[in-house]
């Protein structure tokens, strides 16, 4: 009899918890529109951290992802580029003003009209981080800022020589993941993003997004703990390796991408084989909020125009005229 | 002397826009042939704003502007700028071959990025503050380091640069030698017209030939100028972008074949026919000596767009005047020639060759507008002489060559020496200016001036060479040196001026990450300039510059430190330390005794068989039990 009742005690208090889930559920179906993103805005960061000429192939890795962001829909304004070296207008280049990040050499991906926002000496780890908390000196030009919000979409890259937990800048110095972790879990405190995509083509790459505590963070590295990451293949003229092979099968999978394509994310995972990466691509999706299968690739390589209007004043107009008077 | 003249020709297009108050737009696409199959492309742009009331506020301003860029005008006002001068330049400009530089050097910078402004102000410190504001949002503008620019190499220019030494006005000058000039920054310029590089001639701007070439040089001038014809305070805004390029003809078209310097095949070598030749032995024939013929998209990697926007789009071509302003004579004229083609759009009926009279009596060339449609228009240049015949006449050559290197091999101390080379017959009035980061301590009581004749033997000359000095010494990470002499450089002469410095040790965070490749410096800057004559014997004297020239950066390589060392030295120290311990640790615990003596002590010494262990445990397991139970 006792235990008769405990049992229905606990029955009632698991039907409640139920169907107040299920009611949540509902809200939040209808909030997000299933599994749909909110934000209104698309950012990408875009960061080559190595210096010299036989680092080439990383300055080729982020003018790719440069090109795929820009193709996709995120303008200029949107893109903060930085580039450790100058590899296209370097002597050694025997193509001047042009990067190949193949050895067809079929894109000229330095283009006719590139705006590079950080390069050479200015791409350092307090720079990398004042630009991603936005905690600049009164005189830093817009143009150099990340200018976020709470409804910004970021994509985040970055290449170069990584170790177990830290990524090199200029051959000089390093940014561990603690302190890439602490600057997001800044950003996330400030509101300056709605989600982030968080790729990495780096020896060792995986360490660096193990730290991460803050929410809403999609984190994809190219190898993990004690594994080094290739580069794909060499061009000859040109004398050094073009692209890695992380990189190459992101851009395999994206060229075939355009603006209103309808492949998710997972589309994109399940191309990080073994036999393609030659390393254990990582993909770290615990503090990520949606199902990557549902997640449109165009979230966070493409630019949205979407607009959401909210909170608006029924007698705008007249509100106006009364503050002018 | 057999002076077959330079022959310049320039290809110009004026393009005016004269609509909207004043504003207007002119471009000019000069060409000049240099010896040994060089030609100097010059790209003039100039823009000017309409006028309006110097007090009236920016949002008006703005308004009024639909040619000029207007985010420039937002950036000058806001921090009181009144002229602002941009240079890029890479490359080397060869003026004992190719003459004087384009426009006298006033649009040519020294190798990197230089920056000066004239700001008003209350202060320095306020002109400085506004510096380094005007010059964080440049950097953000022109895609360059620009920030880089702070009080450690900011100067104030006394003499150069044009300072006017107005009341509120301060001259700030920096440099950037090591800043690589590529696409990014020829977009932003590109931005900057109206044309936006869709028409005119700016629609063959392209990075991938302009920085193929071996000297490329780019100013931007943006002057506030005080209008005087109205009654009314009125002023406006004129920008002047000059790209300047040098590209090795011959070598820029080959590349289109053969986009890699390899060896060209054995069928398509041309023999010099007079050497010896056999098989295995070939002189390549001097290419120069045939003529030369060309397309201008083979150069410039395009072709000229007009766009009906341009309206009255004028382009035409003259040629040069030389530089005592006659026109080159008629019989050498045809030595050129400039022929348009039309491509047309329909590929059955081919190109149209639309006109091809030549130059008009203005040395101008006219292309008949084509409003109704988008065309483009590709341009054959042809030099029908040897090309060998381009001298530079004695009027384009540099009056004065300056050379700028660095002695002495110790990593401490080095010294500069300077070689001024005046052949011509007349004394020379010069500022040179240098500035020099503080790492560098200089020596100026170490200046020695040597004059040699043209022929190295040793002069005496009674007159002063360094008529005035302004020296402002450098502080630690927190002014640069800047050194200005006006001299005079007599006739017929070399004047040598060395002196020396001291290297300084850097902090270790301040070295750059690649340090061992050295430490660039900024070129210095010698302005030519004529006194003016005046009545009154007031010091100091005015002038007037009347050509400007650099001298080519310098490496200097300082103490650099291995940069791992810091590591090595935890790691050997902490290897030394822990063997010094062990070794004390074991001298003073351990008691050293001879081998029978042990193996006494070792007979004496209970027996560790397996009844030892057993006790030991029990009486282990007892004494636990027993604690526990006091507790």
């Amino acid at each position: 009899m006792r235990y008769l009742q405990i049992l229905l005690l606990f029955q009632t208090l698991l039907l409640s918890v139920l169907s107040i889930s299920s009611e949540d559920e509902a809200k939040i179906g209808t909030f997000y529109n299933e599994d749909a993103s909110t934000h209104t805005n698309n950012w990408a960061v875009l960061v080559s951290t190595s210096r010299f000429w036989f680092n080439y192939r990383h300055m080729a890795n982020v003018l790719s992802m440069y090109r795929t962001v820009k193709r996709l829909g995120i303008p200029d304004s949107q893109i903060i580029l930085m580039l450790a070296d100058d590899v296209a207008c370097n002597s050694r280049n025997a193509f001047p003003g042009a990067v190949f990040n193949n050895a067809d050499r079929g894109i000229d991906l330095y283009g006719e009209n590139v705006e590079v926002d950080y390069r050479g000496y200015e791409v350092t780890v307090e720079n990398f981080i004042r630009l991603l908390t936005d905690r600049w000196g009164p005189e830093q030009p817009r143009s150099k800022r990340l200018l976020t919000d709470e409804n910004s979409n970021i994509f985040i890259y970055m290449t170069g020589h990584g170790g177990d937990e830290f990524l090199k800048f200029q051959d000089a110095e390093e940014i561990g993941s603690h302190d890439l972790a602490d600057a997001f879990e800044q950003m996330y405190e400030k509101k300056r993003y709605n989600e982030i995509l968080f790729m990495i083509d780096t020896c060792q790459a995986n360490t660096m997004y193990s730290k991460f505590y803050s929410p809403n963070i999609l984190a994809v590295g190219s190898s993990e703990l004690d594994e080094s990451s290739y580069s794909h293949h060499s061009d000859v003229e040109i004398g050094v390796a073009v692209i890695d092979r992380f990189t190459y099968y992101n851009l395999d999978f994206l060229e075939n991408v355009n603006k209103n394509s309808n492949k998710t994310l997972q589309n994109l995972f399940d191309t990080y084989t073994f036999e393609n990466v030659h390393s254990h691509a990582g993909i770290r999706t615990d503090l990520f909020r949606r199902n990557v299968s549902n997640v449109l690739l165009t979230d966070f390589f493409g630019s949205v125009s979407k607009v959401v209007v909210d909170g608006v004043e029924d007698d705008l107009l007249s509100l106006i005229n009364f503050s002018k008077r | 002397m057999l002076l077959l003249s330079i022959l310049p020709l320039f290809f110009c297009s004026v393009l005016a826009i004269r609509s909207d108050g004043g504003s207007s737009f002119a471009e000019e696409l000069s060409l000049t042939p240099l010896p040994n199959g060089h030609l100097h492309t010059n790209f003039n742009f100039n823009i000017t704003s309409s006028e309006f009331a110097s007090q009236s506020n920016s949002s008006s301003i703005i308004s009024n502007f639909n040619i000029f860029p207007n985010s420039l005008i937002n950036l000058l006002s806001q921090t009181n700028t009144k002229n602002l001068s941009i240079r890029f330049t890479s490359g080397y400009w060869n003026s004992e071959s190719w003459g004087k530089l384009p426009h006298d050097g006033h649009t040519s910078g020294g190798n990197g990025l230089e920056l000066w402004a004239k700001i008003e102000a209350s202060s320095k410190e306020e002109a400085f503050t506004n510096w380094r504001f005007l010059v964080n949002s440049l950097s953000g503008f022109f895609c360059a380091s620009l920030n880089f620019i702070d009080e450690t190499i900011t100067t104030f220019p006394e003499y150069s640069f044009g300072n006017t030494h107005d009341q509120g006005i301060y001259l700030l000058r920096a440099a950037l030698p090591r800043e690589p000039i590529c696409t990014e920054n020829l977009t932003p310029i590109i931005k900057l017209l109206p044309t936006k590089g869709r028409a005119g001639i700016s629609s063959l701007l392209d990075g991938h030939k302009l920085f193929d070439s071996k000297w490329v040089s780019t100013s931007i001038d943006l002057n506030t100028i005080d209008s005087h014809n109205s009654q009314e305070d009125s002023i406006y805004y004129k920008l002047v972008i000059n790209l300047n390029n040098v590209f090795n003809v011959p070598m820029s078209l080959s590349k289109i074949k053969r986009p890699l310097p390899k060896p060209i095949p054995g069928e398509e070598l041309n023999c010099d026919y007079d050497k010896f030749y056999d098989a295995y032995h070939c002189f390549p024939s001097n290419v120069y000596n045939e003529g030369l013929s060309f397309d201008l998209d083979k150069i410039f990697g395009r072709k000229l767009k007009i766009d009906e926007k341009i309206g009255d789009s004028k382009i035409c071509a003259y040629v040069n005047k030389t530089a005592n302003g006659e026109l080159i004579p008629e019989n050498e004229k045809q030595n050129w020639e400039l022929q348009g083609v039309l491509s047309s759009q329909n590929k059955e009926t081919g190109h149209l060759l639309f006109a091809y009279a030549g130059l008009d009596e203005n040395n101008c060339y006219s292309i008949p507008n084509k409003p109704e449609k988008r065309e483009e228009f590709d341009y054959k240049l042809e030099l029908k002489n040897s090309y060998n015949n381009i001298r530079i006449s004695d009027e384009d050559k540099p009056k004065i060559y300056v050379s700028r290197s660095i002695t002495g091999y110790e990593l401490d101390k080095g010294g500069f020496r300077i070689v001024f080379k005046n052949p011509g017959d007349e004394d020379i009035d010069l500022i040179y200016f240098e500035s020099l980061p503080w790492y560098l301590r200089l020596y100026l009581n170490s200046l020695k001036i040597v004059q040699k004749s043209l022929d190295q033997q040793d002069t005496v000359n009674n007159e002063e060479i360094i008529k005035d000095i302004s020296y402002v010494t450098a502080i630690d990470r927190q002014r640069p040196a800047k050194l200005e002499m006006v001299m005079k450089i007599p006739k017929q002469s070399i004047i040598t001026v060395t002196y020396s410095f001291d290297k300084s040790l850097l902090l270790y965070s301040e070295y750059p990450p690649d340090a061992n490749h050295g430490f660039e410096l900024e070129s210095a800057v010698v302005t030519l300039i004529k006194y003016q004559e005046s009545t009154s014997t007031s010091e100091p004297k005015e002038f007037d510059p009347y050509y400007v020239l650099r001298t080519s950066t310098l490496l200097v390589s300082l103490p650099t430190p291995d940069f791992s060392m810091p590591y090595n030295v935890i790691i050997l120290t902490s290897t030394i330390m822990a063997l010094i311990f062990g070794t004390v640790f074991n001298l003073l615990i351990k008691r050293i005794i001879s081998e029978e003596d042990y193996e006494k002590l070792l007979e004496q010494a209970p027996k560790k068989n397996l009844q030892y262990f057993i006790a030991l445990l029990k009486s282990k397991v007892k004494s636990t039990f027993q604690k526990s139970k006091k507790d």
